[in-house]
């Protein structure tokens, strides 16, 4: 009789804690982080890395288990990088699915769209990989970004050619879109200031495939460096081209020329390329080491600038969440709004007043078709 | 040598030719005549095999013809001189003829052949490296005749050959074509200058709203009171 | 010199343009129609001449034969599956059909390539030499040399064979071109198996130069029908200058005024024109056109 009541006993204490085990994991609660960009389609690469980055990052606050009663949960949405579907994408995050900040979009035109929704429903939003200009120039006080922009890119690879490479003779070749126009004109500027007007400016149209023609009206000015803002496709056929025109400059580029497909494509012209990058593998910093090691094991590749931009975003946003817990979106915004140098992988991040953070870059040089640390 | 046997045929809804008989035989210059649509050029396109939806019977030396291809027909010796000449404008003098013998293999016996309708046609072989379209009417009507007698025809089929000419062309014109016809190719000639066709017919056929109406020897046809009241103009 | 090295690459895009304009210009003269997918052949001629390349690595000169044939073989189906049933029908049915197909083609290519662009080495070396005193590039060389012999090759085929003599009068007149026995059917399927073999060539001419992408086939396509139209489309001869015209005036124009009116100056050279010679610059030296040939009506055969 007293064994049955033993029994019982267990039973019941088994059944009740199965019961109540569950309740104490649903005691923390789901927060959602909205990831949107091109999983498929042409960008589809870039859209995968951004995800990779920030599912990384969640994984590991979840598992530090610094956000008390806090199970941060990834949601991602496909926009095909297509504006209008970025803008619906966006409202299912918000709306739907509860997200309590976004993460995206890689086309600046999609991130301009769609940020008008987190802006309107008041969620903080972190684009890791636009590079407009104008996304931040809205007066939109709900966007982030921990990409460079393309001014900043401009003024580190002007800094770069005059102080670093101690070049003289520059000449820009740029592409005639709002991602060439507004950048040259900065260049432009910067070089004027320092002393170094660039010898020769010259454009081509979106969709050219033959540049032979700016490219013997740059090589008669004679430069010793050609500053290329260009997509990585235009980009490699103008890389190759140099190559088979014999023109001896010293190529530098724009975040295009980062693109993996550009030294698929331009093959060994684009050996001694120079770009900046955030973030490269090879860094000894202890935590970016830990950062790609981390990366390496859970997706047997080696991260790229992408993942480490998109794998900051997501824990400046655990740092905020950390400080002011998930219930007052606004109060989530004013602490990432906050943020200052932040130790990130990609630099050290400390956001302006616009939710821009301008920092320096690594200097990467192409050599035998792999990005190197200059 | 030709039997048409109750030819139909239709362009869509329209029937153009309701049924028609009528022979050709050997050696003989047969007309058909009447007014705009009654369906001359249609019957001569049907019996080329180049006419949509025939039915009926074609019958050319023994052979049903009537649901072979225009190159089969062709092959078989009936070749058309086409309405309104249809000369290859940008093609030489030359290349039209050649054109005219597609189908044949370019031998000895065409360069003869060539060699004869520059004869025939003296003008041709002077103009022989200008493009057709340079050529006037009546020079482009003797390229048209020639082209059709390069495919070597035994039964030469005429659709208005005289259409827009001088009246001294059209003279000369029939007179080409009853030279042809003595030197031993039958010839079915479509004519709206019926007096002229039937002068050196043998046979003619009056049609009416794709049907025949009349029919004789052509120089029966010109004395037929019909005839002349309907076709030749006169009272 | 600046000057000559302009000319001289003009004339290598001129040469893709010639090339893939006589595609457009032998269909329209054969069947007053235009095929907008002939842009898509080319990239998919791209692809394909990547595809054989893989497979017989060590015979370039095989993947040159194969490929073209092979998109010379898709012409052809599209002919006779689609485009053959509306042959007979209204003018703009074939246009938004052909325009249909294009889009349709560079999707199926981006689905089985992607949307990255692809490319494959140079045939011959990269480095330039130099001919009293103009630098040359081997490879440029190559394909305007590929691309005027096939001009050539195609020129002595249309004024001087049986079949190519016969396609001419067809183009002129369908209807007396039957009554002479020629096959319309079958030679509207020999001239798009000759643009398809064009528009092969000039996609794997191209790809290692330019790249091939899903993309790259209408905006070339487009920029070689607007050269075929300013040389006269419908003419090979006129075809062949338009496309060297077309490259010569868009690289002089980005060498000595700025790349970013190079298309403006184009499209305005198309305008002229149309406006004062529209059956194409050649027209003018073309005394038989100024003959007003007053085509037929009857174009019910």
């Amino acid at each position: 009789m007293k064994g049955k009541v033993i029994c019982l006993v267990i039973v019941l204490t088994l059944g009740l804690s199965l019961l109540i085990l569950p309740g104490f994991a649903m005691d923390k609660k789901d927060i959602v982080i909205g990831v949107i960009g091109p999983m498929s389609l042409s960008d589809a690469a870039s859209g995968i890395s951004m995800r990779d980055g920030v599912e990384l990052g969640i994984d590991e606050i979840n598992k530090s288990g610094k956000l008390v009663g806090i199970n941060l949960k990834m949601v991602v949405v496909d926009d095909e990088g297509n504006p209008t579907k970025s803008i619906s994408g966006n409202r299912r995050l918000v709306y739907n699915e509860k997200a309590i900040a976004v993460i995206g979009s890689v086309a600046s035109s999609c991130t301009l769209a769609n940020m008008q929704v987190t802006q309107e429903a008041g969620i903080p939003q972190i684009t890791s990989i636009s590079s407009s200009p104008a996304v931040t120039q809205k007066g939109n006080k709900w966007i982030f970004r921990t990409q460079i922009t393309d001014a900043t890119r401009a003024r580190n690879l002007v800094n770069t050619a005059l102080d670093v490479l101690e070049k003289k003779r520059i000449a820009i070749l740029y592409i005639s879109s709002d991602y060439g126009i507004d950048a040259t004109k900065i260049l432009v500027d910067l070089l004027d200031q320092k002393g170094y007007p660039p010898v020769a400016v010259e454009s081509f149209n979106e969709g050219d495939r033959d540049f032979l023609s700016q490219l013997i009206k740059i090589k008669e000015k004679d430069p010793d460096t050609l500053i290329l803002w260009s997509l990585y496709e235009p980009g490699a056929l103008i890389t190759k081209q140099v190559a088979q025109m014999g023109l001896d400059v010293q190529i530098m580029g724009s975040g295009g020329l980062t693109h993996p497909k550009y030294v698929e494509l331009a093959g060994e012209a684009a050996n001694g390329v120079i770009v900046t990058l955030t973030y490269h593998p090879t860094s000894k910093e202890p935590h970016i080491r830990n950062f790609t090691e981390k990366f390496q094991e859970k997706y047997g590749k080696i991260p790229d600038h992408y993942n480490a931009q998109a794998y900051d975003a997501v824990m400046i946003i655990g740092a905020a969440l950390e400080k002011v817990g998930a219930d007052d979106p606004l109060k989530l915004r004013d602490a990432i709004a906050s943020t200052k140098n932040f130790k990130g992988i990609s630099g050290t991040i400390s956001f302006d007043d616009k939710g821009d953070s301008e920092r320096e870059e690594m200097i990467i040089q192409i050599r035998n078709l792999k990005y190197e640390v200059f | 040598m030709l039997i048409v046997r109750n030819l139909k045929c239709s362009y869509g809804r329209i029937q153009a030719l309701t049924g028609i008989d009528f022979n050709v035989n050997q050696g003989d210059i047969v007309t058909l005549i009447g007014n705009n649509g009654a369906g001359k050029s249609t019957t001569l396109n049907a019996i080329c095999g180049i006419a949509p939806k025939v039915s009926g019977e074609v019958v050319f030396r023994k052979r049903r013809i009537e649901k072979l291809s225009s190159d089969k027909i062709i092959s078989l010796g009936i070749c058309q001189v086409p309405e309104g000449r249809r000369i290859f404008p940008f093609l030489t003098v030359e290349e039209n003829l050649l054109m005219g013998a597609y189908l044949r293999k370019y031998d000895k016996k065409v360069e003869k052949d060539k060699e004869m309708i520059y004869n025939f046609f003296p003008v041709l072989k002077k103009m022989k490296k200008k493009f057709g379209g340079e050529l006037s009417g009546g020079e482009q009507q003797m390229l048209s005749i020639g082209r059709g007698l390069m495919a070597n025809p035994d039964l030469l089929l005429f659709d208005e050959p005289s259409l827009g000419l001088a009246p001294f062309l059209v003279k000369e014109i029939f007179e080409i074509i009853k030279e042809i016809n003595s030197s031993g190719t039958t010839i079915l000639l479509v004519e709206q200058n019926a007096r002229l066709a039937l002068q050196i017919a043998t046979k003619g056929y009056v049609m009416e709203k794709g049907r025949i109406v009349l029919q004789g020897a052509g120089k029966e046809l010109l004395t037929n009171k019909e005839v002349r009241k309907i076709y030749l103009g006169e009272n | 010199m600046i000057f000559f090295e302009q000319i001289i690459s003009g004339l290598v895009v001129g040469s893709i343009y010639s090339l893939l304009g006589l595609g457009f210009t032998m269909i329209f003269a054969c069947t007053k129609r235009i095929n907008f997918c002939h842009g898509e052949l080319m990239a998919l001629g791209g692809f394909v001449g990547l595809v054989f390349i893989e497979i017989f690595p060590s015979c370039l000169f095989l993947s040159f034969v194969v490929g073209p044939l092979t998109i010379g073989l898709i012409a052809v189906i599209i002919e006779r599956l689609f485009l053959r049933r509306l042959q007979e029908d209204k003018p703009l049915k074939i246009v938004i059909a052909t325009i249909g197909l294009s889009v349709v083609l560079s999707v199926v290519m981006q689905i089985i390539w992607g949307a990255h662009p692809k490319t494959y080495p140079n045939f011959i070396s990269e480095k330039p030499f130099s001919f009293i005193g103009v630098k040359i590039i081997p490879q440029n060389l190559f394909i305007f040399l590929i691309s005027i012999s096939l001009m050539i090759i195609l020129q002595y085929f249309f004024l001087y064979t049986k079949t190519g003599r016969a396609l001419r009068a067809l183009s002129q007149d369908r209807y007396a071109a039957r009554l002479m026995g020629i096959k319309v059917g079958q030679n509207i399927s020999l001239v798009y198996f000759i643009s398809g073999i064009l528009a092969g060539i000039a996609g794997m001419l191209i790809t290692p130069i330019y790249f091939v992408s899903s993309s790259i086939g209408s905006f070339l396509g487009l920029k070689a029908f607007i050269a075929a139209v300013i040389g006269g489309l419908g003419s090979v001869p006129g075809t062949i200058a338009g496309g060297f015209f077309l490259g010569i005036v868009e690289s002089l124009s980005s060498g000595f005024i700025s790349s970013k009116y190079k298309s403006g100056i184009s499209l305005l050279f198309l305008v002229l024109v149309l406006l004062f010679s529209p059956k194409g610059l050649l027209s003018i030296f073309h005394k038989v056109n100024l003959l007003k040939w007053r085509k037929s009506k009857n174009e019910k055969y």
